[in-house]
Protein backbone atom coordinates (compact mmCIF):
# COMPACT_ATOMS: atom_id res chain seq x y z
CA UNK A 1 0.00 0.00 0.00
CA UNK A 2 1.39 3.63 -0.80
CA UNK A 3 2.48 5.78 2.53
CA UNK A 4 2.08 9.28 2.48
CA UNK A 5 2.14 11.72 5.25
CA UNK A 6 0.82 15.52 5.07
CA UNK A 7 3.08 16.64 8.51
CA UNK A 8 2.31 20.26 9.31
CA UNK A 9 4.56 23.21 10.95
CA UNK A 10 3.94 26.75 11.71
CA UNK A 11 6.58 29.22 11.10
CA UNK A 12 5.05 32.81 12.38
CA UNK A 13 1.30 33.07 10.52
CA UNK A 14 2.85 30.43 7.56
CA UNK A 15 2.37 26.83 7.73
CA UNK A 16 4.49 24.51 5.93
CA UNK A 17 2.61 21.08 5.29
CA UNK A 18 5.78 18.59 4.53
CA UNK A 19 4.42 15.87 2.13
CA UNK A 20 6.17 12.57 1.71
CA UNK A 21 5.03 9.56 -0.40
CA UNK A 22 2.96 8.75 -2.65
CA UNK A 23 -0.23 11.22 -3.35
CA UNK A 24 -2.46 9.60 -5.56
CA UNK A 25 -6.60 8.88 -5.52
CA UNK A 26 -5.93 6.40 -2.56
CA UNK A 27 -4.02 8.96 -0.27
CA UNK A 28 -5.20 12.28 -1.41
CA UNK A 29 -8.26 12.30 1.06
CA UNK A 30 -5.70 12.05 3.74
CA UNK A 31 -4.54 15.68 2.54
CA UNK A 32 -8.08 16.93 1.88
CA UNK A 33 -8.37 16.62 5.76
CA UNK A 34 -5.10 18.23 6.40
CA UNK A 35 -5.93 21.36 4.38
CA UNK A 36 -9.46 21.30 5.43
CA UNK A 37 -8.33 21.06 9.12
CA UNK A 38 -5.41 23.99 9.09
CA UNK A 39 -8.52 26.03 7.24
CA UNK A 40 -10.63 25.19 10.19
CA UNK A 41 -7.97 26.55 12.36
CA UNK A 42 -7.99 29.62 10.43
CA UNK A 43 -4.51 28.83 9.00
CA UNK A 44 -4.77 30.69 5.61
CA UNK A 45 -0.98 30.63 4.45
CA UNK A 46 -0.25 27.61 3.29
CA UNK A 47 2.89 26.30 2.21
CA UNK A 48 3.60 22.36 0.60
CA UNK A 49 6.78 21.08 0.94
CA UNK A 50 6.87 18.85 -2.03
CA UNK A 51 10.64 17.46 -0.88
CA UNK A 52 10.12 14.01 0.03
CA UNK A 53 7.18 13.78 -2.32
CA UNK A 54 7.60 10.62 -4.67
CA UNK A 55 4.82 10.62 -6.58
CA UNK A 56 1.48 12.60 -7.72
CA UNK A 57 -1.44 11.89 -10.03
CA UNK A 58 -4.34 13.94 -10.99
CA UNK A 59 -6.05 13.34 -7.65
CA UNK A 60 -3.64 14.93 -5.44
CA UNK A 61 -3.46 17.78 -8.10
CA UNK A 62 -7.31 18.51 -7.64
CA UNK A 63 -7.06 18.62 -3.86
CA UNK A 64 -5.35 22.01 -4.48
CA UNK A 65 -7.45 23.20 -6.49
CA UNK A 66 -10.41 22.17 -3.99
CA UNK A 67 -8.95 24.93 -1.68
CA UNK A 68 -7.59 27.24 -3.56
CA UNK A 69 -10.51 30.13 -4.15
CA UNK A 70 -11.66 29.43 -0.15
CA UNK A 71 -7.81 30.13 1.21
CA UNK A 72 -7.41 33.35 -1.55
CA UNK A 73 -10.98 34.49 -0.42
CA UNK A 74 -9.63 34.89 3.33
CA UNK A 75 -6.15 36.64 2.53
CA UNK A 76 -4.00 33.63 2.30
CA UNK A 77 -2.43 31.23 -0.66
CA UNK A 78 -1.27 28.02 -1.23
CA UNK A 79 1.94 28.00 -2.55
CA UNK A 80 4.42 24.85 -3.74
CA UNK A 81 8.35 24.65 -2.73
CA UNK A 82 11.24 22.51 -2.63
CA UNK A 83 9.28 20.27 -5.66
CA UNK A 84 11.47 17.54 -7.32
CA UNK A 85 11.81 17.72 -11.03
CA UNK A 86 9.60 15.06 -11.58
CA UNK A 87 7.04 15.68 -9.73
CA UNK A 88 7.58 19.84 -11.65
CA UNK A 89 7.40 18.25 -14.89
CA UNK A 90 3.56 16.89 -13.92
CA UNK A 91 2.61 20.53 -13.19
CA UNK A 92 3.99 22.38 -15.33
CA UNK A 93 2.03 20.15 -18.76
CA UNK A 94 -0.91 21.08 -17.08
CA UNK A 95 0.16 24.38 -17.05
CA UNK A 96 -0.41 24.85 -12.68
CA UNK A 97 2.16 27.61 -12.46
CA UNK A 98 -0.56 29.89 -14.46
CA UNK A 99 -2.26 29.61 -10.86
CA UNK A 100 0.45 28.82 -8.51
CA UNK A 101 3.34 30.34 -7.18
CA UNK A 102 6.14 27.64 -7.22
CA UNK A 103 9.24 28.25 -5.30
CA UNK A 104 12.80 26.41 -5.25
CA UNK A 105 12.80 26.95 -1.41
CA UNK A 106 10.72 27.51 0.96
CA UNK A 107 12.31 30.41 2.84
CA UNK A 108 11.66 32.26 -0.09
CA UNK A 109 7.45 31.16 -0.08
CA UNK A 110 7.71 32.21 3.64
CA UNK A 111 9.16 35.57 2.66
CA UNK A 112 6.88 36.13 -0.15
CA UNK A 113 4.12 35.64 2.05
CA UNK A 114 5.93 37.94 4.97
CA UNK A 115 6.33 40.54 2.00
CA UNK A 116 2.69 40.55 1.93
CA UNK A 117 1.64 40.88 4.68
CA UNK A 118 3.51 44.22 5.65
CA UNK A 119 1.82 47.12 5.59
CA UNK B 1 -3.88 -13.81 -25.23
CA UNK B 2 -0.68 -13.16 -27.49
CA UNK B 3 2.51 -15.13 -26.92
CA UNK B 4 3.97 -11.62 -26.32
CA UNK B 5 2.51 -10.68 -23.41
CA UNK B 6 5.50 -10.50 -20.77
CA UNK B 7 3.82 -10.30 -17.49
CA UNK B 8 0.03 -9.75 -16.23
CA UNK B 9 -0.87 -8.07 -12.78
CA UNK B 10 -4.56 -8.50 -11.28
CA UNK B 11 -5.90 -5.97 -9.00
CA UNK B 12 -8.79 -5.17 -7.16
CA UNK B 13 -11.13 -2.42 -7.77
CA UNK B 14 -10.00 -0.05 -5.08
CA UNK B 15 -7.52 2.81 -5.18
CA UNK B 16 -5.29 0.90 -2.08
CA UNK B 17 -4.62 -0.99 -5.13
CA UNK B 18 -3.23 1.66 -7.44
CA UNK B 19 0.32 1.39 -5.80
CA UNK B 20 0.77 -2.44 -6.63
CA UNK B 21 -0.14 -1.71 -10.20
CA UNK B 22 2.09 1.32 -10.38
CA UNK B 23 5.13 -0.62 -9.13
CA UNK B 24 4.05 -3.59 -11.99
CA UNK B 25 4.04 -1.06 -14.69
CA UNK B 26 7.57 0.80 -13.21
CA UNK B 27 9.08 -2.09 -12.62
CA UNK B 28 8.37 -3.56 -16.45
CA UNK B 29 9.33 -0.07 -18.16
CA UNK B 30 12.36 0.20 -16.49
CA UNK B 31 13.61 -3.10 -17.22
CA UNK B 32 12.08 -2.30 -20.86
CA UNK B 33 14.82 -0.10 -21.63
CA UNK B 34 12.68 3.80 -20.56
CA UNK B 35 15.03 6.41 -18.76
CA UNK B 36 13.49 6.85 -14.88
CA UNK B 37 11.58 10.00 -16.26
CA UNK B 38 9.69 8.41 -19.18
CA UNK B 39 8.94 5.17 -17.58
CA UNK B 40 6.96 7.77 -15.07
CA UNK B 41 5.11 8.78 -17.94
CA UNK B 42 3.24 5.11 -18.12
CA UNK B 43 3.06 4.75 -14.69
CA UNK B 44 1.05 7.51 -13.88
CA UNK B 45 -0.49 7.15 -17.54
CA UNK B 46 -1.86 3.59 -16.14
CA UNK B 47 -2.66 5.20 -12.62
CA UNK B 48 -4.46 7.44 -13.67
CA UNK B 49 -6.70 4.86 -16.10
CA UNK B 50 -6.94 2.41 -13.68
CA UNK B 51 -8.08 5.40 -11.32
CA UNK B 52 -10.77 5.97 -13.63
CA UNK B 53 -12.02 2.21 -14.11
CA UNK B 54 -12.45 2.20 -10.00
CA UNK B 55 -13.95 5.24 -9.68
CA UNK B 56 -16.57 5.39 -12.68
CA UNK B 57 -16.02 2.20 -14.78
CA UNK B 58 -17.11 0.36 -11.41
CA UNK B 59 -18.51 3.32 -9.36
CA UNK B 60 -16.00 2.76 -6.65
CA UNK B 61 -17.18 -0.69 -6.08
CA UNK B 62 -13.82 -2.42 -4.70
CA UNK B 63 -15.51 -5.84 -5.07
CA UNK B 64 -14.82 -6.01 -9.12
CA UNK B 65 -11.47 -6.97 -10.86
CA UNK B 66 -8.79 -4.94 -13.30
CA UNK B 67 -6.31 -6.62 -15.31
CA UNK B 68 -3.05 -5.48 -16.53
CA UNK B 69 -1.40 -6.69 -19.09
CA UNK B 70 2.23 -5.14 -20.44
CA UNK B 71 2.89 -6.13 -23.86
CA UNK B 72 6.36 -5.35 -25.91
CA UNK B 73 7.62 -5.93 -29.22
CA UNK B 74 11.39 -4.43 -29.26
CA UNK B 75 10.24 -0.94 -29.56
CA UNK B 76 7.58 0.04 -28.13
CA UNK B 77 5.74 -0.36 -24.62
CA UNK B 78 1.86 -1.41 -23.94
CA UNK B 79 0.11 -1.19 -20.94
CA UNK B 80 -3.70 -3.10 -21.62
CA UNK B 81 -5.83 -2.54 -19.14
CA UNK B 82 -9.11 -4.66 -18.80
CA UNK B 83 -12.47 -4.33 -17.04
CA UNK B 84 -16.01 -5.31 -17.18
CA UNK B 85 -17.18 -2.09 -15.61
CA UNK B 86 -19.51 1.30 -17.69
CA UNK B 87 -17.57 1.07 -20.65
CA UNK B 88 -15.98 4.76 -21.75
CA UNK B 89 -14.21 5.46 -24.83
CA UNK B 90 -12.18 8.48 -23.64
CA UNK B 91 -10.49 8.65 -26.90
CA UNK B 92 -14.06 10.39 -27.23
CA UNK B 93 -13.60 12.51 -24.10
CA UNK B 94 -12.84 16.39 -24.47
CA UNK B 95 -10.36 17.34 -22.46
CA UNK B 96 -10.40 21.06 -20.67
CA UNK B 97 -8.93 24.26 -22.04
CA UNK B 98 -6.61 24.61 -19.05
CA UNK B 99 -6.35 28.46 -19.02
CA UNK B 100 -10.47 28.01 -18.60
CA UNK B 101 -10.00 25.08 -16.31
CA UNK B 102 -8.13 27.67 -13.91
CA UNK B 103 -9.95 30.45 -14.39
CA UNK B 104 -13.11 28.68 -13.81
CA UNK B 105 -11.47 26.86 -11.10
CA UNK B 106 -12.52 22.97 -11.95
CA UNK B 107 -11.52 20.10 -9.83
CA UNK B 108 -10.87 17.11 -11.34
CA UNK B 109 -11.18 15.80 -15.21
CA UNK B 110 -7.95 15.50 -15.64
CA UNK B 111 -6.69 12.13 -15.59
CA UNK B 112 -7.86 11.57 -19.05
CA UNK B 113 -5.83 14.92 -20.04
CA UNK B 114 -2.61 13.59 -18.75
CA UNK B 115 -2.94 10.11 -20.61
CA UNK B 116 -3.08 11.67 -23.64
CA UNK B 117 -0.19 14.03 -23.02
CA UNK B 118 1.94 11.26 -21.69
CA UNK B 119 1.67 8.02 -23.81
CA UNK B 120 1.76 8.07 -27.94
CA UNK B 121 -1.16 6.31 -28.56
CA UNK B 122 -4.11 5.49 -27.16
CA UNK B 123 -6.85 2.11 -28.12
CA UNK B 124 -10.19 1.17 -27.20
CA UNK B 125 -12.28 -1.77 -27.34
CA UNK B 126 -15.52 -2.61 -25.72
CA UNK B 127 -17.02 -6.10 -26.64
CA UNK B 128 -20.06 -6.69 -24.75
CA UNK B 129 -19.60 -6.37 -20.78
CA UNK B 130 -15.30 -6.38 -21.64
CA UNK B 131 -13.37 -3.12 -22.22
CA UNK B 132 -9.78 -3.10 -23.22
CA UNK B 133 -7.82 0.08 -23.03
CA UNK B 134 -4.53 0.09 -24.53
CA UNK B 135 -1.76 2.42 -23.68
CA UNK B 136 1.27 2.80 -25.45
CA UNK B 137 4.82 4.12 -25.45
CA UNK B 138 7.84 4.11 -27.58
CA UNK B 139 11.16 4.09 -26.56
CA UNK B 140 12.48 7.90 -27.29
CA UNK B 141 14.33 8.04 -30.33
CA UNK B 142 12.81 5.25 -32.00
CA UNK B 143 10.90 6.04 -34.77
CA UNK B 144 8.20 3.22 -34.32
Amino acid sequence: MASFSASTRAVESVTIVDLSGDLDAHTSVQLERAIQELIQNQRYNLIMNFSKLNYISSAGLGVFMAFIDEVRSKGGDIKFSNMPEKIYQIFDLLGFPMLYEIYSDEKEAIEKFKASAAP
Amino acid sequence: MSDKIRATLTIQSRTGELERARQFVREAALKFGFPPSEAEKIVLATDEACTNVICHGYNSDPTHKIHIAIETNGKSFAVMIDDEGKSYDLRKHVTPDMKKYFEERHRGGLGIKLIRLLVDEIEYAAHGSHNRLTLTKHLPNSDA
